[in-house]
């Protein structure tokens, strides 16, 4: 399958943690272009600037929160547009209910066990795209 | 306050009713004795002259006699008959008084000895009536000052219109002030010294009962001293016989301590909740990131030599048991947080639960189980009940000695006439050292460290869950003999 159209935004203020969804990405879905934001800000102008076809998104930006995205955008737009998965180590059960409140399509938490991550991402990549 | 009963009058005895019409034909007209006595008399003199037979004689003297009889017998009984109804209330004593005071006039006494007689024994018995009631009344009243003298309360009595009537000594105690300096002041003394955001409440309060409605609430107040106090309050129309307000009743007690202890335990559930929060988004990232980082390692670094491949194991298994251990330490403070239900749970099924999870272990190490068919049903949540279990079982196998085969022993009965049940879960396994069993159920408090892995917070979260479902958890041992879990939970009736 040619993901080459495809454009996907990674949300995360670890560059450590934006590698890791980049190469589950790369793997899964070669081709596509793949933009980064550390902030809310940046974020939100990767939005306005392109036409996404699926966000990753982090809940903890250094002080900011993934949920401010989630709820500014929700003003102007459908997310009819492009889904959103957020990737949180919050495995708490008012993180997830905001998250799926707010709009988001999917919440997977980034559990500390390599493999079953990269199965949980690549299997929401593969069904999002 | 309370309506009065309006008290039944004891209804006049058949005597009084029978004697009545005798009493007034002879009280009322003596004349008319006197003149029946006459013509007796009158009759026996002519009987006597004129020689009438000796028959009529007998009835006429018989009719004298009787007649005679039956007034001196009522001048007597005529009092006898008024002691009858005897008063029980004031109110009755009252009417009976104007009731005597008819009488009197009725009767028409006329010789001051007669009277003088008739009305000592009405005065004594109107002493004794009254002495009576009074023992009661003082006795009722000596009760109620007592009561309102001594009450850890304020009591407040305000007029129909506003103004403070009685304030109990307690609320010197309460507000700081002298009860004079309450009772002169100009504006309602406990609006004055209420914060002023709450004083409205107060003002409410007095309002809404002034028309008829009782009303509760809690209000902050400013002791003498400055310091903020808390009151709760409840405000009572006084209603008359027609369900007019007459006067107000305000009963207050000072709830500071509950409502600053309620505060404080609100701010610890709150940090217990950021605490959470921080664990789950702070703590566990850079776990996830050095797993992430080691994994990236392993597969694409095919030059890597055996020593640093060795490295990134031990990398691994630290970022492991971080891991685990903030999973640990998220799952002990979200119990706070957690809402439980209370609802009946079969002992017996649990343990089904738990005895399968752990069959394949206790199968390898060949433990002997020994559960009894029937256990109680208790009350509370299953999934912690479940947990609080499994916590306990699973210590069990995994503090055994290996010296020697486990035996798990499980029981459980009723106590407290049945509102408790006691689960005992007895082991043959390590046993916890003296000076450790103190502080046993404290997070990050282990009796055996160093080879066994754990985490330390498994029992503090076994015995958070018990305080949680209103139980209590208690632990005999000696080390190499085995340990005794206690559990007690309230049972379902």
């Amino acid at each position: 399958m040619d993901y080459s159209d495809k454009i996907i935004l990674v949300v995360d203020d670890e560059l450590a943690h934006r590698m890791l969804a980049k190469r589950v990405i790369k793997k899964t879905c070669p081709g596509a272009k793949i933009l980064e934001a550390e902030s809310v800000k940046t974020a939100l102008d990767h939005i306005s600037n392109n036409k996404l076809s699926l966000i990753t998104l982090d809940l903890n930006l250094a002080g900011e929160s993934g949920f401010d995205i989630l709820e500014r955008y929700r003003m102007e737009h459908d997310f009819d547009d492009f889904p959103v998965v957020i990737l949180s180590t919050s495995s708490l059960q008012r993180d997830f209910l905001l998250g799926y409140e707010l709009g988001a399509n999917s919440y997977l938490v980034k559990v500390p066990d390599p493999d079953l991550y990269n199965e949980q991402l690549t299997g929401a990549l593969k069904f999002f795209l | 306050m309370i309506p009065r009963e309006a008290s039944s009058k004891r209804a006049p005895s058949k005597l009084s009713y029978v004697a009545a019409p005798f009493i007034k034909l002879f009280s009322n007209h003596t004349k008319f004795s006197g003149f029946v006595l006459f013509t007796a008399l009158l009759l026996i003199i002519l009987a006597n002259i004129w020689q009438v037979n000796f028959v009529l004689l007998s009835i006429l003297g018989t009719l004298f006699i009787a007649l005679t009889g039956m007034y001196l017998a009522t001048l007597y009984y005529k009092d006898l008959i008024l002691c009858e109804i005897k008063p029980e209330s004031t109110e009755d004593l009252s009417d009976e008084i104007t009731e005597i005071d008819l009488e009197f006039k009725e009767t028409g006494i006329t010789t001051l000895d007669e009277f003088f007689s008739a009305f000592r024994r009405r005065v004594l018995y109107l002493i004794d009536a009254i002495s009576t009631i009074g023992e009661e009344a003082e006795t009722l009243i000596e009760r109620y000052e007592i009561l309102t003298e001594n009450l850890a309360a304020s009591v407040v009595i305000r007029d129909a219109m506003g103004k403070i009537t009685y304030c109990s000594p307690y609320t010197e105690v309460l507000t700081g002030y002298p009860l004079s300096e309450i009772y002169s002041s100009e504006r309602d003394f406990f609006v004055r010294i209420a914060n002023e955001e709450d004083s409205e409440k107060l003002e409410k309060a007095l309002k809404v009962s002034s028309l008829g409605e009782a009303f509760q609430f809690r209000y902050r107040f400013f002791h003498k001293t400055g310091i903020e106090m808390w009151a709760e309050t409840r405000t009572v129309p006084v209603l008359d016989n027609e369900g007019n307000v007459t006067s107000i009743l305000s009963i207050s007690l000072d709830v500071t301590g509950q409502v600053r202890y309620q505060k404080q335990v609100e701010d610890k559930n709150k940090d217990l909740q950021d605490f959470a929060y921080m664990i789950s988004h702070d703590l566990k990232a850079p776990i996830f990131t050095i797993k992430g980082m080691v994994n990236i390692l392993k597969e694409d670094c095919a030059t890597l030599d055996d020593d640093s491949k060795e490295t990134l194991t031990h990398i691994e298994g630290a970022a492991q048991r971080l891991s685990s251990l903030v999973a640990s330490v998220l799952e002990y403070s979200e119990i706070t947080s957690r809402a439980n239900a209370s609802e009946p749970v079969n002992l017996s099924d649990v343990i089904g639960d738990v005895l399968n999870d752990y069959s394949q272990q206790i199968k390898e190490i060949k433990a002997k189980v020994d559960t009894p068919q029937n256990l109680p049903i208790v009350l509370g949540d299953r999934t912690m009940i479940y947990q609080i279990l499994s916590n306990l079982f699973g210590n069990a196998l995994k503090y055994r000695d290996p010296e020697r085969p486990l035996e798990l022993k499980l029981n459980a009965d009723l106590e407290n006439s049945g509102r408790t049940a006691i689960i005992s879960i007895e082991d043959s396994g390590m046993g916890i050292p003296a000076d450790k069993i103190e502080s046993i159920f404290r997070p990050f408090k282990r009796a055996h460290g160093g080879n066994i892995e754990g985490s330390g917070i498994g029992l503090a979260c076994v015995k958070k869950l018990v305080d949680k479902l209103g139980g209590d958890i208690s632990v005999e041992s000696s080390v190499g003999q085995g340990s005794s879990f206690r559990v007690s939970l309230p049972a379902a009736r």
